[in-house]
Order: C-alpha cells, then structure tokens, then sequence
C-alpha cells in the first residue's frame, strides 16, 4: 500500500486500531499458535462486532477450538494479541482476568455440566461465584434461565446424567447465560441434535442474542444455522481466517475450501436446490 | 459497578408510592435488594417506577424488580430505555412459570421425619436390588467360570496372564516389605513378653505360626484388594462409561468371558503365590530379628521352626487364599459393571470396591478360623 508512507495516515491508522479494540467485543490481531513444529494459527486477524453473531467454520484440524480456547485464555498464544472489550487478555492480572471472565459465558461443545450438581444448581455456579445472593433468590434466578431457554422447570431438581441431550445443551446454555454476559462462545451448540432440536436451539440463540444484544461467537459445521442464525460468518483455513462476510456472500467466493463447503453435497440441500 | 439500591417516596394526598431505583440492578451487584424492595412494596397498589438514575439492568435485576411490583404498577415501566423495557417485558413472561414452580417445590417439601422415613426406604430397597443383582452376577460368573473348565478354548490367555503380571507380580515388591515389617514387629514384641517367662526362644514358634497362619495371607490380600479391586472397578467402569461393554456384547464377546473370567482366574493362580513369597519374608523379618536380639542364628530358628510349627498352619494359611481372590475379583468387577455414565458413581463404586473387599476378606479369615478352630487344627 503506497499511502503507509506517509506518517500522518500511518499514526491515523493506529488510533482507528486502538479505537477498534475498545469498541468491538473482540479484536484479534496477528494470532499465532504453534504446538512442537505444527503451526496452527499464523498471522491470524478477526474482529467480532457488538451485538453481531459471527459463526466459525472450518475444516477439522484448522484450529478452531484452539482459537476459542486462546480467545478463553484457556490457552497462552505463541504470538499476537487478542482483545476482549479493549483488554489485552494475554496481559491482564488474575484478578481483572476474572471480572472479565463474569462478562463472557461458554457453552462446551459436550455441555460440561458439573455432574455432580442438580440442573438448577449447575446454572447458579457462577452466581454463587460471582454474586452475593440469598439461595432462594439465587434458585428463583436460576430457574427464570431455565425458563427463559426453554427447559421445563420440573426438571430443575434432576441430575444431568439423567437429560437428553438438547436438555444438557439447554441447561449449559443457561449456565452460560446467567449473569447476564455481554459475550457468548458456542462451540458446536447443535452437534449431536436432532434436526428440529437444532432448528429450535438456532432459533432460541437467535432470539436470545437479540433480546439481549448479544455478541455471539459460534463455532459450528452445521450450514442450516450459519443461514438461521449468523450475521457473518469466518472461515479458517490455511492458519489464518480467509475470508469473513455474510453467508449469502460466501456462496459466492472463489475459495477452494469455501466453495467446496457451500457447494458439495451437503451444501447444496441445505440451500434447497 | 454500584451496588444496587432504591427509595420509595409516597407523595402527600395520593398515596400512591413512587419507587426511584438506583445504581446497578445486576445479578451481581443485586444482594438482598430485591428482598428489600419486596419487603417495602408489601401492601401497595398504583406503584410508580421512576429509573431515572436506574445504570445497568439485567434479566436478574429486572425478576426482583418484577417480583417486588408485581401487576401493582400503574402504567409501563421503563418506557424511556428501550433496552431495559425489553429485558423487563422477557422476564415478565416467564416470572408466573418461575414462581409457580418456586411454589411446587415449598408444598413438595416434607417434614424431616417423612424425609427420614424416605431414605431409610431408599437404602433399603437400594440394599434389595444391590443383593439381587450380586446373585445374578455370581450366576453369571460360576456359569462362565464352569464353561471355562470343560471348554478351556473359550479361555481368552493374553488378558489372564496380562492381569498376573498386573496384578499379582506387580503386587510382589509391597506385599514382602509390608510382611518382612509384620514379622519383624511381631518378633519384637513376642520377645519382650516371653523374656518375663524366660521364654523368649518361643518367639519362633509364635513367629512361625502368626506369619504364616494368618499375617502372610492376609496381609497380601488386603494390599492386593486394594490395588486390584480398585483398579478393576475403575477399568470395568470405565469401559461401561464408554460404552465398550455395550460394544463388545453387541459383536458376540461376553464380557465375562472377556473381562470379569481373566481377572478371576489370574488372581485364584496369584493371590496364593503372592502371599506365599509374603509369608517368607515375613519369617525372614522375625528371623532377622531373634538373630539380632537373642543371637540365634538362622540354624537354629530353621530347626526350631520345622520341630515345633506344624505345617498345619500353613495349610490353614494356604486354604484361604482362593477365597481372598474370588472376593477381590468378585467385589471388584461387579461393583465396575454398575457404574452408570457419570464420573460421581465411577468414584463412588471405586471407594466401595476397596472398603467392600478389605471387609469381606477380614469376615472370611474370621470365619476361616473359627472353623478350623472347631477342627482342632
């Protein structure tokens, strides 16, 4: 790019970047992840905007739990920089770590209930964590996410080895919901549902996210939600994401991968052609 | 973030209670207020909301608020902040489904007494169904075990000498400390006390017939339950959490001819063996120590031992360790197979497996010598 000479532009530049990352929920820069020799991510950049849904798809292999587990600080990168709301995750103290971690919620892709606890005790974990509420009050809360997911409230007292398995999605799905985040991770939300039990959970995050402007991060293969559901959607391949834009976009991209995924098959039911 | 709070103003000649929130109505910075504005709204009609200074608001915030309020309120709230209006609309659907089901449960809760009642009937029918389901088991295993002997084909062998070596080999090096220590203190002391009587060369025949009557095998078997039925529940627990016993009977194996048959036939051939070896150094440990306090040397401790303990007591030693093996095995692999698909009862049956085995083989010994008590053995 000629105009990079010139200084002005240049420092303009860096100020829309710093004011990028303070506004948009996510802001990953120059990503790189490297386990032993195999480089999984390299150079990698993505910009989640609020209120958006963004669905990641990918071939398996390309790294895209490895990307959810960095943005998670579950996982340190090799290099670069990740940003949620402004805030250098890889830099933050463990104290602010956890006051950021009260404003995001995941749902794991096999539900990670503690099993240990009954459905409405696993929802009010991170309330009994982070929030200093009287039991019957902190039930009451509980069982007003169960509601609001859609699980039938006589379930409330069950363990989760005993829910099938979109009720297990369901109540992690509260879990995650609970203290109200600004930021939602779905990893694979409707791997292992049946087709209208997907339909129902794309509609219910599609709701959710929009009654309670949610920024959504999904990582998913399924094509019916990436056309219910998703604002835009990243594609990861070759260790960085290659292309980011509206599904009806994507259709349309000369991409091996891309156009293998959305004209195979399978792609080509799901458009109903 | 500020800590959620409200005043009720009640303006003079109408009555009617206006209620100003303040701060973050947040789940977390919420507290008690909800129960407080509750408290403070009891009784009122034609409530206003004033959210003037009302910050942050979320589902929790807007469920007390909810709660509080109730249908009492004269007209819309939050109409000026659209999305604080949204959040209050979603929750007031789902607040009557909330609260009838807080409800149910407060009428479903009984008395203690009915509580006790109800666990004393659980455990007790849990307690029918466990012993059931052992007597299946067995069935199934002397079943199995039978068909082994007539047909030894069905024998699967790399998992029964697997498990020897596991189970009985990997056994050896803690089973003969532990006994050599056993020996050693039971000379120790058995000492001290004949020396009153000026009977201290006694000591041997008490050695003798302690360590291999009882100690030898004993020992073994409990340090042997401990390993070995632990780790058969967790292994055979594991499979079923996996689905892999499914699997396997779905192909034709039976999984006790696959799994349960190896481990019992491998600890029948080694628990024997294995507190033999026990039983040795658990006289090398007493023998070490008569040479060292009473200086007598290994000649005379070997020549004393085979004048005056008759190898009854290793008979009576010997017999039982069978019925360790079949216990452990027994106790271990049933106890895996009831694990259901969560991580709670994988670990819950692991405990009881251990307990479970340490006690039968304990009741079997007793049992044992009292028998051969009444023999005059």
């Amino acid at each position: 790019m000629a105009h990079m000479d010139d200084p002005d532009i240049e420092a303009t530049e860096a100020a829309q970047a710093e004011a990028g990352r303070a506004v948009h929920p996510i802001v990953i820069e120059g990503l790189r992840n490297q386990f032993g020799s195999t480089v999984v991510h390299e150079g990698l950049d993505l910009t989640v905007e609020r209120g958006k849904v963004l669905g990641v798809v990918g071939g398996s292999g390309t790294g895209k739990t490895v990307l959810l587990n960095s943005i998670l600080g579950l996982q340190r990168p090799t290099g670069g920089s990740i940003h949620l709301f402004g805030q250098d995750i890889t830099k933050l103290s463990e104290k602010k770590m956890r006051a950021m971690q009260s404003r995001f919620g995941v749902l794991f892709q096999s539900g990670a209930l503690f099993s240990a606890l009954s459905v409405v005790e696993n929802i009010c974990v991170p309330l009994t964590e982070y929030a200093r509420l009287k039991p019957a009050m902190a039930r009451e809360i509980g069982l007003l996410k169960m509601a609001l997911v859609g699980l039938p409230l006589d379930a409330a007292d069950k363990r989760p080895s005993e829910l099938s398995g979109g009720m297990i999605k369901r109540t992690a799905l509260a879990r995650a919901l609970v203290l109200d985040p600004e930021l939602l991770f779905l990893d694979e939300p409707t791997a292992g549902l049946d087709p209208i039990g997907a339909a129902a959970f794309d509609n219910l995050i599609r709701e959710l996210s929009d009654s309670l402007n949610l920024t959504v991060f999904m990582i998913t293969h399924d094509l019916d939600s990436l056309y219910a559901i998703c604002d835009e959607v990243a594609v990861l391949a070759d260790r960085q994401v290659v292309e980011k834009a509206p599904p009806k976009v994507l259709e349309k991209s000369e991409h091996p991968w891309i156009h293998e995924y959305f004209h195979g098959p399978r792609g080509r039911v799901s458009k109903g052609e | 973030m500020s800590k959620a709070d409200f005043t009720v103003q009640t303006a003079s000649g109408e009555g009617n209670p206006v209620v100003s929130l303040k701060g973050d109505w947040t789940a977390v910075s919420l507290r008690d207020a909800g129960e407080r504005l509750t408290a403070a709204l009891k009784g009122k009609t034609n409530i206003r909301i004033d959210s003037a200074e009302l910050k942050a608001f979320d589902t929790a915030g807007a469920y007390a608020v909810r709660s509080a309020v109730g249908d009492n309120c004269d007209d819309d709230l939050f109409t000026e902040h659209d999305s604080h209006q949204r959040v209050y609309a979603l929750v007031c659907d789902l607040q009557p489904k909330v609260a009838e089901a807080q409800a149910k449960t407060a009428r479903n809760a009984f008395s203690p007494i009915v509580n006790a009642l109800a666990a004393v009937g659980h455990s007790t029918a849990e307690l029918l169904a466990d012993l059931r389901n052992l007597n299946i088991f067995i069935g199934q295993l002397v079943t199995v075990s039978f068909l082994s002997f007539v047909t030894p084909g069905r024998i699967r062998w790399t998992p029964l000498v697997a498990q020897m070596q596991q189970a009985g080999l990997g056994a050896l090096p803690v089973v003969c400390v532990t006994n050599f220590f056993v020996g050693a203190v039971v000379a120790f002391l058995g000492i001290l006390q004949l020396q009153a009587f000026g009977a201290s060369v006694f000591a041997v025949e008490l050695i003798g017939i302690s360590v291999l009557r009882e100690f030898g095998p004993v020992i073994a078997a409990v340090l042997m339950a401990g390993r070995s039925a632990s780790s058969f529940t967790a292994e055979i627990g594991a499979m079923k959490m996996n689905q892999e016993i499914d699997a396997m009977r779905v192909m034709g194996i039976n999984p006790f001819d696959a799994l349960i048959f190896p481990r019992l036939a491998a600890l029948i051939l080694t628990v024997p063996l294995v507190s033999f070896v026990g039983s040795m150094a658990g006289l090398f440990g007493g023998l070490i120590v008569v040479w060292g306090t009473l200086g007598y040397g290994p000649n005379f401790f070997l020549g004393r031992m085979s004048e005056y303990v008759p190898f009854v007591n290793y008979f009576v030693g010997f017999i039982k360790t069978p019925l360790f093996a079949i216990a452990i095995t027994v106790i271990g692999c049933r106890l895996g197979m009831i694990v259901t698909s969560d991580v709670i009862s994988l670990g819950k049956q692991v405990t009881r497996a251990v307990v479970q085995a340490i006690f039968t083989i304990i009741l079997i010994d007793a049992a044992i010598a009292m028998m051969f008590n009444g023999f005059n053995f």
